[in-house]
């Protein structure tokens, strides 16, 4: 592995005089009008990244530093995000890149121009179909009988929650130019990330509130994140052969 | 969850300007992000890039990790 002029890469944006402020350290590379903003790294500073706890604050750090350069840029330039960790070797590495990924990358930045990512993201926890009614007092009929109650009540919920949770993303999908789903864990029903036109984003959030209010009714949570630059929306491999 | 707690603390005006507080918690903003930052984004490939040994492993242990976390109630 190499151990000379290591340089960490955020984002790949429009080849400008720089417009953003991200501190003295990060700058741009350029090559025609693209460039990419990188700053120098010690390469210590990812050492043994293998062993930091992902949420201890160590990798969370590094990564709200990166996302916080990528921000900066995207405040007035359109940006490409680069998976962190990126680390390129010198500057010669940085312009074969923009040279080698030249037309995937420019058209990317044309695509998620003038946009933003909104996250959207619907929680429902149902309570467990396995709890008891209280029998104390109730015949034997009786019980039965709340209890399969109860478990219409569970069902019935549950095809409200996911019939609204169906109108809402059909409503979003409208408003936005791509959509991309995340990992659900138990408990979401929808995490989905939404690549918005900042024109679009009004009509974006009265969707989200209009159908919040009937999800909300129905038991269910309606959390929106953003505006995040175009993370998600980045789907792309940019490579640079030896030779290129 | 103390650990997320901790990490929660030192930028908490930027997450403050980045989450529309709709019930979401620190730890789930960290997740949202980290999830962004971490597995999102443009991979590059090739000679010019510096492979950093482990980040896959992190990649993996982020991933399930957030699965987890996110699930958990609270």
């Amino acid at each position: 592995m190499s151990t000379g002029n290591w340089l960490c890469a955020y984002a790949i944006t429009r080849n400008r005089p720089s417009t953003w402020d991200v501190g003295p350290a990060p700058r741009l590379i350029g090559y025609r009008d693209l460039g990419v903003v990188v700053s120098e790294v010690a390469p210590a500073r990812f050492d043994r990244i293998d062993t930091l706890d992902p949420v201890d604050g160590t990798l969370a750090e590094l990564a709200r530093e990166h996302d916080a350069v990528v921000r900066a840029v995207f405040r007035s330039e359109p940006v490409l995000p680069l998976r962190f960790g990126t680390v390129l070797d010198g500057e010669d590495a940085a312009r074969r890149l923009l040279a080698a990924g030249y037309d995937q990358a420019r058209d990317c930045l044309e695509e998620v121009a003038g946009h933003r990512e909104w996250g959207i993201r619907i929680r429902h926890v149902e309570p467990a179909a396995t709890t008891r009614p209280d029998a104390a007092g109730l015949t034997g009929t009786q019980y039965l009988v709340r209890r399969r109650e109860r478990l219409k009540a569970i069902q019935r919920a549950r095809e409200d929650v996911t019939g609204a949770a169906d109108r809402l993303e059909e409503a979003l999908r409208k408003q936005a130019a791509d959509s991309v789903e995340r990992a659900r864990p138990h408990g979401v029903l929808v995490n989905t990330a939404y690549l918005v036109e900042t024109s679009r984003e009004a009509e974006f959030h009265a969707e989200v509130e209009w159908f919040a209010r009937e999800l909300r009714a129905a038991g269910a949570t309606v959390e929106t994140s953003g505006p995040w630059p175009p993370y998600s929306f980045t789907d792309v491999k940019l490579g640079a052969a030896a030779d290129a | 969850m103390p650990d997320t707690e901790a990490a929660g603390v030192p930028d908490r005006d930027l997450l403050a300007e980045v989450f529309t507080p709709s019930g979401t918690n620190a730890a789930e903003a960290i997740v949202d992000l980290l999830d962004r930052v971490v597995h999102r984004g443009a991979v590059v490939t090739g000679d010019v890039v510096i492979s950093l040994a482990g980040i896959d492993l992190v990649r993996l242990d982020l991933r399930l990790l957030l699965l987890g976390l996110e699930g958990t109630p609270g």
